[in-house]
């Protein structure tokens, strides 16, 4: 009997019948059996690494999740997580995109760590988070319009199919924005306490499926005596997302990782951002010029 | 990999998935219990609506599809006097609808826009669907005066105290209507109806209807009606959800969105109605 809507999964959109063959973390080739013309993919992009700041970096993006049919191929792309940035003075890295055939899920944005703007996500993911330099607050970005076109969060707290990335603040109480909520959660923002005996405490990163990485606190009162912490990297469905660091006055306050789909976002310590868990998760934003976290890994899952 | 007697035909339709049953219809967030050996299910997620106060609210927003089966879930509140709640299953989400005379709710995919404010103000445009489908435009001063229709419709333009209220564009998730000069604005209908707005000044004053909707079933929701009031400002009706009629306004208290995103009448006590998730399998 020849192939036809009725009894060919390949013709609907539904993945039914249909097994998880492979499940691939690596860039390269990709062997299908040669009867297999058509396979679903599963990709998820690399999450974005937090930002550097002599002050609070931002936390990275959650990267994508695309799903869909498409023609088999023998190559893929896995989009890696963005890599730490340390110093005090660098934006973090965007993740890398996820592609199989015609299936494509962004990279999640970078976190801030200075008054340059860092690009938007694309394809899906989040927005990274702003930062605080020179006491001065710093917007986060938009997340990109999505594989099946669900549109852009605008950066700063807001829901989209990825997050918006939290909004920095400077004042005598920080008040930065947590990151968007969504399939893939936008970074938190850095804060800052401009009076000494303030506590600070960075921006929860977006929760979703995939959840975006935390930003980072510091306080720049004169002698400063506030607690900074961190904000937690935000939780996914499947795995949590790492706690900020605490307890002490800018020899901690880093952001933790974001939960991935494939395991939990790590937690910061001292100046140093949690890594975002592998399967897509945002990294620590990092505070007092320490190294950020880096993003998850993105991965593919093929059916067939 | 989903077990042999809960298998989907091939030929899908387009909203309830043909050869599937509806198998749980979850109205708060929490935990989700998925048989073992399903590992995919078919979702329709709706937001929760916007509430007023004074111009209707925007309905929630719908998305559908496949997506893995996860143990946990997000369902939007209504809003009260705000944006609606947004819902999310694995990688289906919809967003809430406009509330409390936002111009613009920038709240997740698919949500109708609230109405503009009495002063003349342009009403929200639609929000662009989950796949890609454009929303409303939004009633605009001098005109068009009502929202345009899109997959979020649009929010009406606000009237004041020598206009009346327009009407939110239709959609699947209607836009709210907006209050002004005796007669308020009716809410956009669609699969989820927006809020009627208030009638204001002096004289006998009428809110605006809420928007009907369409239950997936295919039942027939309507919108709540609108206040008659001689003696004060006039409420807007509340608009239907995908599970629910709109309640009906009340003197200056407005009607509540139904079950399943309906958006708030415009008035006091505003509330839309809760978001929903069903989950075929």
């Amino acid at each position: 009997m020849s192939a036809n809507i009725y009894n060919n999964p390949s013709f609907s959109d539904t993945p039914y019948g249909l097994k998880l063959q492979q499940t691939i973390t690596s860039s390269g080739s990709v062997t299908i059996p040669s009867n297999i013309k058509r396979v679903y993919a599963v990709c998820i992009g690399g999450g974005g690494s937090g930002g550097s700041s002599a002050q609070a970096g931002g936390g990275g993006g959650a990267g994508a999740f695309s799903a869909g049919w498409t023609y088999a191929t023998n190559t893929c792309t896995v989009g890696s997580g963005g890599a730490t940035v340390t110093g005090g003075a660098s934006n973090g890295n965007p993740g890398g995109a996820t592609i199989y055939g015609m299936v494509i899920a962004g990279g999640g944005a970078a976190g801030r760590g200075t008054s340059t703007a860092q690009a938007a996500g694309i394809m899906g993911g989040a927005g990274g988070g702003g930062n605080v330099d020179t006491a001065t607050g710093r917007a986060g970005t938009a997340s990109g319009i999505s594989y099946t076109g669900a549109p852009s969060a605008a950066a700063g707290t807001n829901v989209g199919y990825g997050g918006g990335g939290g909004t920095g603040n400077s004042g005598t109480t920080a008040a930065p924005g947590a990151g968007g909520a969504g399939v893939s959660g936008g970074g938190g923002g850095g804060g800052n306490s401009t009076t000494a005996g303030n506590a600070a405490t960075g921006g929860a990163g977006g929760q979703g499926l995939i959840g975006g990485g935390g930003g980072s606190a510091f306080n720049s009162g004169a002698s400063p005596t506030g607690i900074t912490t961190g904000g937690a990297g935000g939780a996914g469905d499947k795995f949590a997302g790492g706690t900020g660091s605490g307890s002490g006055t800018n020899t901690v306050g880093a952001g933790g990782g974001g939960g991935g789909f494939i395991a939990v976002g790590g937690n910061a310590s001292g100046n140093t951002g949690g890594t975002g868990g592998d399967g897509g998760g945002g990294g620590g934003g990092a505070n007092n010029s320490g190294t950020s976290g880096a993003g998850g890994n993105g991965v593919l899952y093929l059916y067939y | 990999m989903q077990s042999g007697s809960v298998t989907p035909f091939a030929n899908t339709s387009f909203i309830a998935p043909n050869g599937l049953q509806l198998r749980q219809t979850i109205q708060s967030s929490g935990s989700v219990s998925i048989p073992a050996g399903i590992t995919w299910v078919y979702a329709i997620v709706v937001g929760g609506g916007g509430g007023g106060p004074s111009a209707g609210g925007g309905a929630g927003g719908l998305s559908y599809g496949w997506t893995l089966a996860s143990n946990t879930c997000i369902v939007g509140a209504g809003g009260s006097a705000s944006n609606g709640g947004y819902t999310r299953y694995g990688h289906i989400i919809a967003g809430g609808g406009g509330g409390n005379n936002q111009f613009a709710p920038a709240n997740g995919p698919g949500a109708g826009a609230s109405a503009g404010q009495d002063t003349l103000n342009s009403g929200g445009a639609g929000i662009t669907g989950y796949y890609g489908q454009p929303g409303g435009t939004a009633g605009a001063n001098p005109s068009p005066i009502s929202g345009g229709i899109g997959w979020g419709g649009g929010g009406a333009r606000g009237g004041n105290a020598s206009n009346a209220g327009s009407n939110g564009g239709n959609g699947v998730s209607g836009g709210g209507g907006s209050g002004g000069l005796l007669t308020g604005g009716n809410g956009g209908s669609g699969i989820i109806g927006g809020g009627g707005g208030y009638g204001s000044t002096s004289g006998t004053r009428v809110g605006g209807n809420g928007g009907n909707g369409i239950g997936i079933d295919g039942t027939i929701y309507t919108g709540g009606t609108g206040a008659t009031n001689a003696a004060g400002n006039a409420a807007g009706g509340g608009g239907a959800g995908i599970a629910g009629n709109g309640s009906n306004a009340s003197g200056t208290t407005a009607g509540a969105g139904g079950l399943g995103g309906g958006g708030g009448g415009g008035g006091t006590s505003s509330t839309g109605g809760a978001g929903i998730l069903y989950i075929y399998y």
